[in-house]
């Protein structure tokens, strides 16, 4: 028998990506287990189409510019999304909010739940509106650190968050969401 | 995600998957117990991989489809299955994955993308040629299997080449136990005449002794 043809051997997944696919799976498992179902994306459209009528609408109603943040549609519509509640971060460690910047503080937490696939990220915002510093963050699922500059004009806030895509009708494109922060010092 | 977030009291003790049956873990993973679900993929994973592998001739590409038949399982967990058809019908599942390839690939399309990207490794470099020189072998076995029905490259792969029994690949397709022995002897019978010292070669390769001998 030719063994040039013969069924190659069992193998295991490359080095460490068993545990990787392994807490990938875990992950989406959560991630489904939290959305919406169909009827309550379609009442959620709904909703997103009513409100979007009205911030269109509502310049030419003169609506006061309270009214429009009333409805919640006109600050922050850059910001990324906060992540669902389930899952929130808690520093555990103190920061020091009067760095100077340009200098590098490490900033440390933990998630109340175990979050994992990568890409997670610690964000400084500006207190001046300057652009705000990012580093990824590292250590084993639950227990995270990174060693982030402080932007110009100093801390103005602190985002915790991960890395993620959204998908539609435009194409896909980043979009990232954020953790709650349980003891930030900045609320 | 970890549920409870204490991955240590999963199951109100310290983890331990060897004390845990596959139908234990399944009757878990069917209440929603995703660490239980977890660890039938770290138990069985390595099985499912090697299959999709076998069946497609490219490592990579079977390690998208292993989480996607994962994927898909636990999208079917309120099945019941019998204790002991565990990993027959993930086997099951992974065929089904297989045969309808491209739509699962578009349903998990997503989930696909936030697959954290590997860490090199510096000693991977011989294992990795050991997989390139895989993928040329199953190639060449691939080539003569895909000259059979594509049923019976199923059973084929699923008897011969997985160790799944009649039995076992009856339920992995869901088809009476009689049609597997049919299925695979035909198939047995179609390799030996596509093999070079029956005189009717068509592909140009041999069949190996474990796709002709399960």
């Amino acid at each position: 028998m030719n063994t040039a043809h013969s069924l190659p051997p069992l193998r295991d997944f490359p080095p460490g990506r068993l545990a990787d696919r392994s807490q990938h799976l875990l992950t989406e498992i959560e991630r489904q287990r939290h959305l919406p179902s169909t009827h309550c994306r379609s009442v959620r459209v709904l909703i997103a189409a009513v409100a979007a009528t009205a911030i269109v609408v509502a310049p030419a109603l003169a609506l006061s510019r309270s009214m429009r943040e009333f409805v919640g549609l006109t600050s922050n519509a850059s910001s990324p999304p906060i992540a669902r509640a389930w899952v929130k971060a808690t520093l555990t460690r103190p920061i020091d909010l009067n760095a100077r910047p340009g200098t590098k503080i490490r900033i440390a937490w933990t998630f109340d739940h175990r979050v994992g696939g990568g890409g997670i990220f610690v964000r400084l915002v500006s207190a001046s509106g300057a652009p705000a510093e990012i580093a990824t963050a590292h250590g084993t699922p639950g227990h995270y650190a990174a060693v982030v500059r402080v932007p110009e004009g100093g801390i103005g806030s602190i985002q915790i968050g991960i890395e993620g895509t959204s998908s539609g009708a435009n194409g896909t494109h980043p979009a990232p969401v954020l953790f709650p922060i349980t003891n930030d010092p900045l609320r | 995600m970890v549920v409870d977030g204490n991955p240590t009291t999963v199951f109100g003790h310290e983890r331990d998957d060897v004390e845990c049956t596959d139908a234990t873990l399944w009757a878990r993973s069917r209440q929603g117990d995703a660490d239980a679900f977890g660890l039938l993929f770290e138990r069985h994973g390595r099985a499912i991989y090697n299959y999709c592998f076998r069946r497609i001739g490219n490592w990579s590409a079977a390690e998208d489809l292993v989480s996607i038949v994962f994927l898909e399982a636990w999208r079917r967990r309120a099945i019941q299955l019998p204790p002991d058809k565990v990993l027959p019908w993930l086997y099951g599942v992974a065929t089904n994955v297989l045969r309808n390839r491209r739509r699962s690939e578009y349903r998990f399309a997503a989930a696909i993308r936030r697959v954290p990207r590997p860490c090199p490794t510096p000693d991977f470099a011989d294992d990795a040629d050991a997989r390139l020189d895989d993928e040329r072998r199953i190639a060449g076995v691939l080539a003569l299997v895909s000259q059979l029905p594509k049923r019976e490259q199923e059973v084929l792969a699923l008897c011969g080449w997985s160790g799944l029994s009649y039995e076992e690949a009856a339920f992995a397709l869901a088809i009476p136990v009689g049609t597997v022995r049919s299925r695979l002897s035909r198939a047995r019978h179609r390799l030996g005449e596509l093999s070079p010292e029956s005189g009717h070669e068509q592909s140009g390769v041999q069949p190996s002794r474990e796709a002709m001998e399960p």
